[in-house]
């Protein structure tokens, strides 16, 4: 019974490719497979365009990004206070010869 | 092979001439392989325009002339899997069905009778197509190589770029499917 079916199976498939005719190719063929082809290559071309334009845009970005943070900044602590930025910034020494403490007299 | 590999390396080069005469070689054949997977005559010529398309632009990946075929028939597979992908999406009424409509209203026009012929065949592609739902659109392809074009297992290998075993598993598991589909149309026919 098994066998019968497969064969019967068998003899359904052989008789759907026959009942296919031998295609005919319509005189427009290759002139349609060229428009397609060239619409595609045009697409194609455009996208890249459009890429090359992305990628040069994009490293233009980087460059000027990463010479911003190269670029030094001035270090000032938010944690330090009005007198210990200016203490900082001029020499201890320098400001003693300026302004003598009370009670010492220079020499 | 159909062609001089000279011919597809003068293609590979962009001559234009050199390709037309690749299709014009091929497309009987592709077009006919085309026709018995998807089952859709109308729309034959769309999957192999799509077909040479897609060898035009990967021609350049050719390197040795022995895999030029078994590649053709590997975009062919595809391209017929998409299109039936596409179809099943789209939810559009089977090959069968609207020509045997168009058929039917042809003859109408013609105020004569229906080709007997030309019924009994489309009513079988349309059992077959019928009974082919019963697997996937891949297996459905798969399964057409096989039984109805004919196609080798090694030819299979080398086209799905998978084992034989593999193969061979997939293949009997559809084809026992549909032969269950097949059993049951039978018993209820009976």
């Amino acid at each position: 019974m098994g066998n019968d079916l497969e064969a019967r199976f068998d003899g359904l498939l052989a008789e759907y490719k026959r009942s296919f005719a031998e295609p005919e190719v319509s005189a427009n063929f290759s002139p349609i497979m060229w428009q397609k082809i060239e619409a595609r290559r045009s697409m194609t071309f455009s996208f890249e365009r459009l890429a090359q334009k992305l990628v040069t845009a994009a490293m233009a970005l980087c460059i000027l990004m990463g010479l911003f943070l190269i670029t030094p900044m001035p270090q000032v602590s938010s944690l330090a206070t009005y007198v210990e930025v200016l203490a900082d910034e001029h020499d201890i020494m320098a400001f003693s010869d300026v302004m003598p403490p009370d009670g010492i007299t220079q020499q | 092979m159909l062609v001089d590999f000279e011919l597809i390396k003068r293609a590979q080069g962009g001559d234009q001439a050199a390709f037309n005469e690749v299709v014009t070689v091929y497309r009987k054949r592709i077009l006919g392989t085309i026709s018995r997977l998807i089952g859709r005559p109308e729309d034959v010529e769309d999957v192999g325009q799509e077909v040479f398309l897609r060898l035009y632009f990967s021609l350049d990946q050719l390197r040795t002339p022995e895999v030029f075929e078994p590649w053709l028939y590997r975009l062919t597979v595809n391209a017929a899997y998409d299109y039936l992908r596409k179809q099943k999406r789209r939810g559009e009424s089977r090959m069968a069905d609207l020509s045997e409509q168009q058929v039917i209203m042809a003859d109408a026009a013609a105020g004569g009778e229906v080709d007997l012929e030309l019924r009994r065949r489309l009513q079988l592609r349309e059992e077959v197509q019928e009974l082919l739902g019963a697997v996937s659109e891949e297996d459905r392809v798969l399964l057409l190589m096989k039984e109805v074009e004919g196609l080798s297992l090694k030819e299979l290998e080398k086209i799905y770029n998978v084992n034989e075993n593999a193969l061979k598993v997939r293949l009997f598991r559809a084809r026992q499917r549909v032969i269950k589909a097949f059993a049951a149309r039978e018993e209820g026919n009976a």
